[in-house]
């Protein structure tokens, strides 16, 4: 049976970050809610109304409590296990699906949130590239129907697509196949032709790869960092990139261009992993140059330091980027 | 609504069937019936399976958030039926059957907090602290050992913690790789140790702020 608890002004019901099953309507009295705006971290308040239901959400979902319950006047409190609240709802359907509608605001309120981030760091991979790979995927393992569905979707959704032609000879391949069905499988696509299919995707893997590199290059020197930084992290998650043979270039440059960004700790990253891995590159210095001018934002001095003296033991060196690196070494 | 008018929005899939793929954009959402879902989605070079789904089971529910291209594929793994929602019957479906609306209710609260959570991760100024702030939330899901040891064990793999952390496959390959090389975690096949969860949530509290 649910049951009715007094609380007095003052008093919490419950903290962010408890964990309990517990749901609560509010008899009498007056309780106010407080919670952290994710976004701007500005501290929100808001009253519940007599005969509202509150720690729903995170009653039935078992997560913890994402505000503070506060009793601001002597309150009555009517207290439910889920199981109740379940009844509860059942009879009132209406009610339910008012609820449900503030659930289904709230959660795409949080996901264009979410959405809004990712779109300022790496702008998703275009979402028709992703499904043309699909298809591709499932074309490669010989498994046509999920091939033929993605690739007729693709044609569906973007009938002008870049990749439109190339999907059209895939679907008119699977339909060959398809009508073949009745020859022995593996006469579908026969060995030699299956694997000159690899080796076709392959290639266009690595030049894909190829292809984003210089485009990023010729963003960046017509003054595009940003997107040039974009195209780096797409690619940079490009099956393959990682056994690339421009591995070490595609590292330096994602590391500047992510020091242009002010993205220093990411800068750093990228950078120690191109030093660990190629100690004996040519741009080596390069990388022990922007590595250092990044602590010195990070506040790192003596980090900073070390990384600069380092760079400035290769005579390679470019004569302004030692003198750069003079400069903050000075500076610190 | 009787069970027979929810026969006018139900759909059949044979075993192996299609019902959507990852990527494509759909506003439909469904409810199990009869026979299993499989939910997939390419990884690197593999489809791996995400999950198995049974009778009474909802999926696709992201989709009433203004079609938004799925994240994963649905494969009918029997002959499966199943109830489609969209937005015109919506409403009808569940006035008539308040144990789905329950359920998707559930569904709900639980999406809620992951895309909470997965904002405040994505808040994050660097990678590093992303990919222990991942190792935090997947903490807070599985809940405190008895015992309050700092060490954790984790079923996950680097590209799903990159997945969370809105990195790249090598990004958060490389920040675990330089975690691992500082001795911070340890990567196994199938499982990832973080062995002093504490030093992380220290880290990414003093990273927040310094984001803040």
């Amino acid at each position: 049976m649910p049951k009715v608890t007094s609380y007095r002004a003052q008093s919490i019901v419950y903290f962010e970050g408890d964990k309990s099953s517990k749901i609560h309507i509010l008899k009498s009295g007056s309780v106010v809610l407080s919670t952290t705006d994710i976004e701007t971290g500005e501290s929100i308040r808001n009253l519940v109304q007599v005969g509202e239901f509150f720690g729903v959400g995170s009653a039935l979902g078992s997560y913890p409590r994402a505000e503070d319950a506060k009793v601001l006047k002597d309150a009555q409190i009517v207290v439910l296990s889920v199981p109740e609240f379940e009844e509860i709802m059942k009879k009132n359907a209406k009610l339910m699906l008012r609820m449900l509608k503030v659930f289904s605001t709230q959660l795409r309120d949080v996901h264009s949130k979410v959405q809004s981030l990712l779109d300022i760091d790496e702008k998703q991979v275009d979402v028709s590239d992703s499904l043309y790979y699909c298809g591709e995927y499932y074309f490669s393992h010989e498994n046509f129907e999920h091939a033929g569905y993605a690739f007729k979707k693709y044609l569906k959704e973007y009938p002008d697509g870049q990749r439109a032609s190339k999907v059209r000879d895939y679907l008119s391949q699977i339909t060959g196949s398809m009508e073949d069905s009745s020859v022995p499988e593996d006469s579908v696509i026969d060995g030699r032709s299956s694997s000159s299919f690899f080796e076709h995707v392959d290639s266009l893997g690595q030049d894909q790869i190829e292809t984003k590199f210089s485009s990023a290059k010729e963003k960046l020197s017509s003054g595009d960092v940003q997107q040039a930084y974009t195209i780096m992290k797409s690619l940079v998650s490009l099956d393959g990139a990682s056994e690339h043979s421009k591995w070490p270039e595609i590292l330096l440059f994602y590391g500047k261009t992510a020091y242009k960004l002010e993205k220093y700790q990411d800068t750093v990253t990228f950078l120690s992993e191109f030093a660990k891995n190629n100690s004996t590159h040519a741009r080596v210095f390069e990388a022990l140059f922007f590595i250092g001018a990044s602590y010195r934002h990070l506040n790192k001095k003596d980090h900073a330091r070390m990384f600069l003296q380092r760079s400035l033991q290769f005579s390679g060196i470019d004569e302004d980027m030692k003198a750069k690196a003079k400069e903050i070494l000075e500076s610190l | 609504m009787s069970k027979l008018s929810l026969d006018r929005f139900a759909v059949s899939y044979p075993k192996g069937g299609m019902i959507f793929c990852e990527s494509e954009h759909g506003d439909t959402f469904y409810l199990i019936q009869h026979g299993r879902v499989q939910i997939t989605k390419i990884i690197g070079a593999i489809e791996k399976t995400l999950d198995v789904l049974n009778p009474g089971e909802l999926f696709g529910e992201m989709a009433i958030l203004e079609n938004a291209p799925r994240s994963a594929s649905a494969i009918a793994l029997d002959a499966v039926t199943l109830l489609e929602f969209t937005k015109q019957n919506f409403e009808l479906i569940l006035e008539g059957n308040p144990e789905i609306a329950l359920r998707l209710m559930k569904l709900f609260s639980k999406r809620i907090y992951d895309q909470r959570r997965r904002f405040m991760i994505l808040r994050l100024p660097n990678i590093h602290a992303r990919v222990a702030d991942v190792f935090l939330m997947l903490d807070e899901a599985q809940g405190r050992p008895e015992d309050d040891d700092k060490s954790r064990t984790f079923q996950t793999t680097p590209e799903d913690v990159a997945h969370w952390a809105g990195i790249s496959k090598e990004e958060g390959r490389i920040a675990i790789n330089q975690f691992a090389k500082q001795r911070k975690i340890e990567v196994l096949r199938d499982k990832i140790i973080v062995h002093n969860i504490h030093d992380f949530s220290r880290y990414v509290s003093s990273q927040r702020k310094a984001g803040a």
